[in-house]
């Protein structure tokens, strides 16, 4: 049945393969003609700097209207308008003061530890009562860390020296005679 | 059936074979017609990616409008694939003119060099044709008239006539690619913009959904 249909159109083609060829040859035509038209195009937009194929205004459209729609979706048109103010920068400056028995320290001259209040002096912080100090307690030379590469205990390596003295073994017995 | 009284056994033969060498023919010229429609309604389905953007977002609200820009973007796709072709045939052209310069064989006509790669026939020996009722038919198998041969000095025009067939049938695919194309648009003119009463009574509400525009009026 394939083959019958096959067949058919196979007559239908060859009926209508002049008319095919007629249309060919004059889209042919036409091609050289667009050929030659879309090249002087190409060389006046080359040389008054735009790009060679610039986007159709309806591409230019299209692609504002999706990329609202695509803004909107996501919500980014309102982070727009609510960004609109300039943002202001902060600078934070700290001043500790600490209290000694000959008066406070100035700023600057002794900050204060790592892992201790600023206002704890001598372990002491002013209506709150005695606080040890946090001590930041140092791996031991031998726990390894992950991410650290181990020093080699120069004590431990030992050094092979290279031996010039060859050892035989067994005698060769290659010329005995 | 008188037909087949006044026919000799010889005609009879020749009758059948011509049958079947028509069946093998037409069967060989549907199978291709296929295979370039099937090739036709996938170069086809480029003019929907070149549309679609415009069509979705309704920049595009007309047939015309659509048939238009259409036009202009298959235009210059047209261009665009046609640029190989066209660089091709340029590079054949080139090689023509420099040998030509170098050789000064300007008589010599390239393509009837390039045929000589290839076997040939004598389409004008006896035997080869037959009269059936008055109608001229090939009869024999045509006698070879010249052999493939190969000659160094003629490679330039050999390199030439080639870049010029691969061109040819580079276009050809091309222009093919454009009538596709642009057989798409014409349809997807007509169908996007389609508006149907299928099913619709005038008795009833509009329904209008707030999320997807109606498509715009003509």
């Amino acid at each position: 049945m394939n083959a019958i249909k096959q067949f058919g159109l196979g007559i239908l083609y060859a009926v209508l393969f002049p008319l095919i060829l007629v249309i060919a040859a004059l889209v042919g035509i036409f091609g050289i003609f667009n050929f030659l038209y879309q090249g002087v195009v190409l060389i006046v937009n080359f040389f008054s700097g735009k790009p060679i194929f610039p986007p159709f205004k309806e591409d230019n459209k299209a692609y504002d209207i999706l990329q609202k729609a695509i803004d909107k979706q996501n919500g980014m048109e309102e982070q727009k308008k609510e960004a609109a103010p300039a943002s202001q920068t902060v600078y934070i400056q700290q001043n500790y003061y600490q209290q000694t028995p000959t008066g406070f320290i100035p700023a600057g001259q002794q900050g204060p530890q790592i892992g201790m209040n600023p206002n704890m002096n001598n372990g002491f912080i002013p209506n709150q009562g005695f606080i040890a100090p946090q001590i930041q307690q140092t791996p031991p030379a031998n726990n390894v860390q992950p991410d650290q590469i181990p020093m080699a205990n120069p004590n431990n390596v030992i050094e092979n020296e290279p031996k010039n003295d060859v050892e035989l073994l067994n005698f060769p017995e290659g010329d005995k005679k | 059936m008188n037909l087949f009284i006044l026919l000799s056994e010889s005609d009879k033969k020749a009758l059948i074979v011509l049958l079947v060498i028509a069946m093998v023919l037409f069967l060989i010229i549907g199978l291709l017609g296929v295979a370039v429609r099937k090739t036709m309604i996938y170069q086809g389905k480029k003019a929907d990616n070149m549309l679609h953007d415009v069509a979705i977002t309704h920049v595009v609200d007309t047939p015309a409008a659509f048939k238009k820009l259409g036009l202009k973007k298959n235009c210059r796709k047209l261009f665009k694939e046609s640029l190989y072709p066209f660089l091709i045939a340029f590079i054949g052209l080139l090689i023509y003119l420099i040998t030509n310069i170098a050789t000064s064989r300007w008589n010599e006509n390239p393509f009837v060099i390039f045929s000589e790669l290839f076997y040939s026939f004598d389409w004008n020996a006896e035997e080869v044709w037959t009269k059936v009722f008055g109608i001229t038919l090939l009869a024999n198998f045509p006698p070879v008239s010249h052999r493939p041969t190969f000659i160094l000095a003629n490679l330039p025009f050999y390199i030439a006539t080639s870049c010029f067939y691969v061109a040819i049938v580079y276009y050809l695919i091309s222009c093919q690619a454009f009538i596709s194309r642009a057989i798409m648009i014409n349809r997807r003119a007509s169908s996007v913009f389609e508006k149907s009463l299928e099913g619709f009574k005038a008795s009833e509400d509009i329904k209008i959904t707030p999320d997807k525009p109606l498509p715009p009026s003509e």
